[in-house]
């Protein structure tokens, strides 16, 4: 039982939650601690470092020792670069902030939409850059997409919607999660949209366009559709008007977002690429983005 | 409007079969949507217009989920008959 950090006094003193003799685990722990040094450091407390231990013994004694590592060195490594999706998670208050402002006021942002791409000042020559360009993470890049925002949210709506059926006294609990499945299937149909139009118009497989990043821009709708829900209805032109003005925003910072990043990924296909495919683009980012976005936010509204 | 993920599944189901059942000999060739006569292998040109990506993406999706469509359509008829 090398999970309980008070498993040597047992035998002497008693329960386990006492708080006073601490001397002897601390030395068993010491013991421990020279161990696991090969692969990470962490500043954890003697509970924390037998945990880590005991997982570590489970873990290989399942995969077997020389597994382990490799293991380890695939999950280091994917916890870096700008495809995994912990890159999505970092993002910091001011940028909530900021994104949130950027979704209900596009208009304000002027004309720097573009990402900023990490490793490298200038991408214009052919040294350096290699056929996939990283961008950076959404705690030092205002621009980039995230998935806090959406996920965050994607709750909110639903636990808004659910309290207002309550407040008219229709609430069910079941209603919970048949909202999160309408809601989940509504995304999956409009990724679905999205990567197919995407795939059809822009000539390179690019991590610009890969689903993650396609599922936080679909996500981003749920920002409005919450505000929509919260305006009030009883004059009933307001109420009107505030959904309209939302969905014509959103639909201006969807438009310019994806627009501008689409076409991001070699310096070389900049040159590359026809005028008919970007007017191409064009229309299908105006259509999906204000048409498709308003019916979908209609619909689940 | 509740629309759920089982119905979307259907959706998406029924949309993959009717692309799989394209003939491409009878139809497709018909309305220039043929393999053979769109540029699809041709050398400078670099992924091909809108019409080329849609051919090589209805070729591929025949090519690749004729069989597995025929084993999800038995399920979910199975599915359908007994289970309501």
């Amino acid at each position: 039982m090398a999970y309980n950090p008070y498993y040597n006094l047992d035998g002497g003193q008693g329960s386990v939650n006492d708080r006073v003799p601490l001397q002897q685990p601390q030395q068993h722990v010491q013991q421990q601690q020279q161990q696991p040094q090969q692969g990470s450091q962490m500043n954890v407390g003697p509970a924390g470092s037998m945990a880590f231990q005991l997982g570590q013994n489970a873990f290989s004694s399942f995969i077997g020792q020389e597994n382990f590592s490799q293991f380890q060195e695939t999950v280091s490594r994917a916890a870096t670069g700008s495809a995994y999706l912990s890159h999505y998670f970092q993002v910091s208050t001011s940028f909530v902030f900021a994104k949130i402002r950027q979704i209900l006021l596009p208009f304000l942002k002027g004309n720097n939409w573009q990402r900023t791409p990490a490793g490298g000042p200038s991408g214009n020559g052919a040294s350096g850059t290699g056929p996939t360009v990283t961008f950076l993470s959404p705690i030092e890049d205002e621009n980039s997409p995230d998935m806090y925002v959406p996920l965050m949210a994607l709750v909110t709506y639903i636990l808004v919607w659910n309290i207002k059926q309550g407040l008219a006294g229709a609430f069910n609990p079941e209603n919970l999660y048949y909202k999160l499945s309408s809601i989940l299937a509504f995304v999956a149909l409009d990724l679905c949209i999205l990567k197919l139009g995407l795939y059809l118009l822009v000539h390179t497989a690019s991590p610009t366009a890969s689903v993650t990043e396609l599922t936080c821009y679909v996500g981003y709708k749920f920002v409005p559709l919450t505000l929509a829900l919260l305006l009030p209805k009883k004059p009933r032109w307001v109420g009107i008007l505030g959904t309209v003005y939302l969905f014509v925003a959103f639909g201006v910072f969807l438009l310019r977002s994806v627009k501008f990043n689409l076409f991001n990924d070699a310096v070389a296909d900049i040159i590359g690429v026809k005028k008919s495919t970007v007017k191409q683009c064009n229309y299908f980012l105006f259509v999906y983005g204000f048409v498709w976005q308003s019916v979908l936010m209609w619909l689940m509204a | 409007m509740l629309f759920g993920l089982g119905k979307l599944f259907y959706v998406i189901l029924l949309l993959v079969n009717s692309i799989a059942v394209l003939s491409e000999e009878r139809f497709l060739s018909r309305i220039g949507f043929g393999r053979s006569s769109s540029d699809t292998a041709v050398f400078g040109q670099q992924e091909g217009t809108a019409k080329s990506k849609v051919v090589q993406l209805i070729g591929a999706v025949q090519t690749l989920l004729r069989i597995p469509l025929i084993g999800i359509n038995l399920l979910v008829i199975v599915y359908e008959l007994l289970l309501g």
